[in-house]
């Protein structure tokens, strides 16, 4: 017997023995997003988003459980489907504030052992409950694809600092470093990101602002391509476009007590200035005072930091890639009392087609 | 000489193909976290160091197969007689043999991890061991052409990589030698479990055409899979921070995970597909190279003991599919290279030097 | 009673026995002398008999067969007696002229029917810059073609026949030299040890001399073209004319080589290896997409871009089989489509495209037996699938795609991988004349390249085909042709 004829025969018997559990694409409910809120004691209120295909549009269908861990969620679930429910499309998780008060990590580590789960599977913390939120129609793509765009694009254009299920894994484990989740609200029939929320461990202590995203996302992400509105000290604004940003931490002293220091380096162009010619005098203006408001801002955000003793900025890693035999333990101890400096250098460049 | 024809000889420069192909394998998915454990984000410093120890080794290699005239079997036995010989070159047949079965139950766990949770085991190890049976029935020159085209087709994965750099904090690797050299040494000995599959070429050297000028393709095979290495270590301690590391078990496949391409939103899908492609040489030569020294130990045809030890592997996949029981084949398996390896070539480079001062010739 | 041996007369004898085999008796007045004509009928052109041969039998005086052979002004022809080769020239369609009707001597006068029909432009290798002609059936007007390009002594031909009741005339052609003369030796030994009665066309022999009968991949290139069998011809492999066949064939050949059109010759080399590199791209397109539609489609969902995903499910709910049955459905649409246009007279057969691409394509996606997302890509592949410039390659790669659609059945993409491991060792083992069929990729050919995937500069191309081992590799100075110039010289 020739080896082909013997490959030809195992491979028939394979083939006719063969076949793996199947999951034909449109036999399969297909979860888009989820969202975890707390409901009562000890028990946790799951809700997923199905989009339903139409031509031309799509329609959302949600469903809901209430169960005591997450695992039980999506398995109850499967009792209100008549296809499998599958979750290896999902591109958002919610969790509703209460619940993240609580602790998210045992809702996150589920996805981390679903090898079918992308790691680029978006994270948010809601003002509210997630139920409410999912439950919304948005957009025509249906809400998982909407709600992931929406926070893609603030992430890319606006002032939302990077984060993912892995981005968050990766502060979650690391050492000197917190993690953080974009905050979001439904208002009406739309959904608006309103600020960061900021962790310890895996639960929410503290949130920022819109006003304050701008200079977290610049101290944390080291860009930001938002626009930025600055008033000027008469009561004029200008508003201007980062083209690009730099920053730069660096430590002295020793390692259990270091010297932070944050320097800002931002180049922008002016957007819209309506209160006459922008001459250099205004512009030399316009940059003092957008160095000021950075200084300011900044500091303030970092000594809030500092007294919740978090880290999102990941100082305690920064430092750590600096000083050999680095203690996180050590360094921490005296976190809340470092000094952190933060100096600011904006240039303005020209102004853009119309002189 | 151990005499082959020429039409069954490849040329030199094929060797850097089997080299590579045979050293990037299985290993590749998951080898990060085993260094990191020890040498943290200092890790990369430990493959270099296996990466340079593995061109000393290969060095040796070189050495011993010239005083042998290329045929290390009968090395064994002008050295310690037929018996002690004959039963040296049976471990090595062991080594070789369990090679296959290793990696490809290995690799049939990573797909039921990670594509289908129900894909029976003798299905998929049977129509695997049939292909490898009809690739090695070819001889030398279709294993060499399996090494090379499953070298060269899968190589475009390098470049997936470019999209975990969006993802990757190079400071991560700062500062350089934080750890103990006491600990890189250790992570670099681990490391030498992933670098192995140079020592096939004691057993291919004779179907080298001019077996001498391969030592350089050799040594640039060996030096490409350390850079190759070095560079993906790098990125591994970039991507995940150092606890983050400790809890994954394949860090590459994780990696994959961020790639993102207009057409393909899930990149490890195909990464694990291509890999079929990557640990085809390694199962075939495995197979090939312990058939060949039983060919030569027992005197029998080379497709019987082919036929035979291509069996017991596939029963081997069968029996022992627990992940805790490949995981202790896979310790075994790298324990008895690194001895083979670091231990046993340069013993035996030292006593053929020794009885070559005595006798005159080997 | 023993058999008599065979004689002319027997011979005669048993010819006569078809009605078409004429015997006739003329007079010769001048020489007062009879004359018996034989011939076969149909193989025999008439009006050359009348006009110049009849005129001198029936006017010259003479008395003796030599006599004739003198008179006639016709080249071929000579005075035999034996058996044997009177009977094979009578039905190549000789005349036998005879003084007496039992003589066992008589006078073969070739008077041959030659019936071709014209030049024609290339039908199946057609291109629109280059030459225009092609091979036609008569091998005698083929190696005209040849030797009509290649007007060098060093052009050998060997002819040998085979085929036992055929008689098929076969030429190996090479240029003496240049071939290697291991490969002239093989082709010229597996023609001689053909074992057929009837050899028909060229794809009779290559079907029986190639090295692997049961490989679905052509293992000698044919070609219709002379202009490509020069050129190849002067690389240094060898050329097998079939006579009765417009398609010669081309040995050692290798697997991109298949994929090369000659017209690549004939455009600029930058145009030329972008077309090279869009026909491998469409092969592998043709072979891998439906496949990869089946195998995202049973298991891996995650693999769909989002947004893509509506567009998929939107188009899948309708239809009621799983994607392998579909996917079967219409490929064999297709190929039925395929087949019945090529058995159709040509007005027919475009007529059956167009219907069954437009009606049979639209109506299966309004009766929700298909996808319309999968009926846009199993057309693409069909019409990628016809790029191939080589006709029997085009058929062996819409037949690749079968076993790859079952192996993405069963085990998704790890089978589409497994498939593509069992073809690479496939492809691996075959040889070509006992070449590697797969170099220059392997066993790798660093410099066979600059004409394999893409096409290099003729200056580039100073090297004969390593792979070959020509017995001169090199075909003209590539030093020379390169030699670059400064500025302003």
């Amino acid at each position: 017997m020739s080896m082909r004829t013997a490959l030809l025969i195992g491979v028939t018997v394979a083939l006719l023995c063969g076949c793996v559990r199947k999951e034909i694409l449109d036999d399969i409910n297909i979860e888009s997003a989820v969202g975890f809120d707390e409901a009562g004691k000890e028990k946790i209120r799951g809700t997923i988003v199905i989009p339903v295909y139409k031509r031309g549009e799509t329609a959302n269908k949600t469903l809901t459980t209430v169960s005591s861990t997450a695992k039980d969620v999506l398995e109850e679930l499967q009792y209100k489907t008549s296809e499998p429910l599958v979750s290896g499309s999902i591109e958002i998780a919610l969790y509703g504030k209460q619940l993240a008060k609580q602790g998210i990590f045992p809702f996150i580590d589920q996805f981390r052992r679903d090898a079918s789960i992308g790691t680029r599977l978006y994270l948010a913390v809601v003002d509210g409950t997630a139920k409410h939120l999912l439950e919304g129609n948005y957009g025509r793509q249906g809400n998982g694809i909407y709600l992931s765009n929406l926070l893609k694009q603030n992430i890319e254009r606006r002032d939302l600092p990077k984060t993912n299920l892995h981005l968050f894994l990766k502060t979650y484990y690391a050492d000197g470093k917190d993690p953080f989740l974009p905050y979001i609200r439904r208002v009406g029939e739309d959904v608006q990101v309103i600020g960061v929320v900021l962790f310890r461990g895996d639960r929410v202590v503290d949130t920022i602002g819109q006003s304050d995203m701008f200079y977290f996302k610049i101290v944390a992400d080291g860009y930001s391509e938002g626009t930025h509105t600055v008033r000027l000290n008469n009561k004029k604004y200008v508003s201007i476009k980062n083209i690009s940003t730099k920053r730069t931490i660096s430590f002295s002293g020793p390692k259990t007590r270091p010297h932070i220091h944050v320097h800002i380096a931002l180049e922008g162009i002016v957007r819209e200035y309506k209160h006459g010619p922008f001459t250099s005098a205004v512009r030399r203006s316009v940059e003092k005072t957008f160095e000021q408001q950075i200084r300011s801002q900044t500091e303030a955000l970092l000594r809030r930091f500092q007294e919740k003793q978090i880290d999102p900025i990941g100082f305690g890693d920064l430092a750590a890639s600096r000083y050999r035999q680095f203690r996180h333990r050590d360094f921490y101890k005296h976190y809340s009392q470092l000094p952190i400096r933060i100096t600011a250098d904006v240039t303005i460049r020209d102004t853009g087609i119309i002189e | 000489m151990a005499s082959v024809a020429e039409r069954l000889q490849v040329s030199p420069f094929m060797t850097f193909f089997i080299i590579m192909s045979m050293q990037i394998g299985i290993g590749v998915l998951g080898f990060q976290r085993i260094i990191a454990e020890t040498a943290g984000h200092d890790a990369w410093i430990s493959v270099l160091l296996a990466g340079a120890s593995s061109h000393l080794i290969l060095i040796l290699i070189y050495w011993l197969l010239q005083q042998a005239d290329g045929d290390f079997v009968l090395l064994h036995q002008r050295l310690f007689g037929r018996w002690v010989g004959g039963v040296l070159s049976l471990l090595l047949v062991l080594y070789f043999a369990i090679m296959p079965f290793v990696v490809l139950s290995t690799y049939i766990e990573v797909v039921q991890v990670w594509m289908f949770p129900d894909l029976k085991t003798w299905e998929f190890s049977l129509a695997l061991f049939l292909l490898c049976l009809y690739i090695t029935f070819g001889g030398f020159r279709i294993v060499v052409g399996i090494c090379f085209f499953c070298l060269i087709i899968p190589s475009y994965l390098v470049f997936t990589f470019w999209f975990v750099l969006d993802y990757s904090d190079f400071y991560q690797l700062l500062p350089i030698f934080d750890h103990s050299p006491s600990a890189i040494l250790k992570a670099a000995k681990q490391m030498t479990l992933t670098m192995l599959g140079y020592e096939t070429v004691l057993f291919f050297y004779p179907f080298i055409k001019g077996g001498k000028q391969s030592a350089k393709w050799a040594h640039a095979a060996v030096l490409t899979t350390t850079l190759f290495y070095t560079l993906l270590t790098i990125l591994t301690l970039a991507y995940f921070s150092e606890n983050q590391l400790q809890r994954q078990i394949w860090p590459t496949l994780m990696m994959w995970k961020v790639v993102e391409l207009p057409f393909i939103e899930r990149f490890e899908y195909i990464g694990i597909a291509n890999w079929l492609l990557i640990i085809l040489p390694n199962i075939c030569l495995g197979l090939w190279c312990s058939s060949r020294i039983c060919k030569q130990l027992f005197s029998i045809r080379q497709k019987m003991a082919l036929l035979v030890i291509t069996t017991i592997c596939f029963f081997c996949t069968l029996w022992i599919d627990d992940r805790a029981e490949i995981d202790f084949a896979n310790t075994i398996l790298n324990r008895a290279g690194f001895y083979f390896l670091y231990i046993w070539i340069p013993c035996l480079a030292g006593i053929t030097y020794i009885v070559k001062k005595v006798r005159g010739n080997v | 009673m023993t058999a008599p041996p065979p004689s002319v007369w027997t011979t005669l004898q048993t010819l006569g026995s078809s009605t078409d085999f004429q015997t006739k008796v003329y007079r010769n007045d001048t020489a007062g002398l009879y004359l018996w004509v034989s011939y076969v009928e149909p193989m025999v052109d008439m009006e050359f008999v009348a006009r110049s041969i009849f005129p001198y039998l029936f006017h010259c005086p003479f008395s003796s067969l030599e006599e004739i052979h003198r008179a006639l002004p016709i080249d071929d022809a000579y005075i035999s007696s034996d058996p044997n080769n009177v009977k094979e020239k009578l039905l190549e369609g000789y005349l036998f002229i005879r003084l007496h009707e039992t003589d066992e001597t008589g006078l073969l006068v070739k008077a041959q029917k030659t019936l071709e029909r014209a030049l024609t432009v290339p039908e199946v290798e057609f291109s629109v810059v280059g030459p225009k002609e092609s091979f036609i059936e008569s091998l005698e007007t083929n190696l005209f073609l040849l030797r009509k390009r290649i007007p060098i002594d060093r052009l050998t031909v060997k002819m040998t026949t085979v085929g036992t009741l055929s008689k098929t005339k076969v030429a190996v052609v090479y240029i003496d030299g240049i071939a290697n003369p291991d490969n002239v030796q093989t082709v010229l030994q597996r023609i001689e040890e053909v074992e057929f009665d009837e050899i028909i066309d060229s794809s009779y022999i290559v079907q029986i001399i190639s090295d692997n009968r049961h490989s679905p991949f052509p293992q000698l290139l044919d070609t219709e073209r002379p202009d490509r069998v020069a050129a190849v011809l002067a690389e240094g492999k060898v050329a097998i004319m079939v006579d009765g066949s417009p398609h010669v064939l081309i040995g050692p050949t290798t697997l991109v080589e298949f994929f090369s059109s000659f017209e690549d010759y004939f455009l600029n080399w930058t145009v030329a290896s972008f077309f090279r590199l869009i026909r491998l791209f469409s092969v592998t397109f043709s072979i891998l997409i439906t496949p990869m539609y089946v195998a995202t489609l049973n298991y891996h969902y995650e693999l769909i871009p989002k947004d893509l995903l509506g567009t998929l499910i939107t188009s899948r709910r309708e239809i009621p089989f799983p994607p392998i049955l579909e996917v079967l459905f219409l490929e064999l649409t297709i190929e039925l489509l395929r087949e019945a246009g090529a058995r159709l007279p040509t007005k027919v057969g475009q007529t059956i495209g167009i219907v069954g691409g437009i009606v049979i394509g639209t109506a299966s996606v309004e009766a929700g037996l298909t996808s319309n997302v999968l009926l846009i890509l199993v057309a693409l592949a069909a019409l990628a699938s016809f790029t191939t410039p080589v006709y029997k390659i085009g058929n062996t790669i819409r037949l690749m795609r079968f076993p790859f659609i079952l192996f993405a059945e069963i085990w998704g993409l790890l089978g589409v991988a497994f498939c593509f491991c069992i073809i690479v060792t496939h492809l691996l083992y075959l040889t070509s004349l006992g070449r590697p069929f797969l170099s220059p990729l392997y066993p790798p050919r660093w410099r066979d390249l600059k004409d394999a995937l893409v096409r290099l500069p003729f200056t580039s191309q100073s090297k004969r085909p390593e792979t070959l081992r020509t017995e001169q590799p090199i075909r003209f100075d590539g030093k020379k042709a390169k030699q670059k110039r400064d500025i302003d010289e």
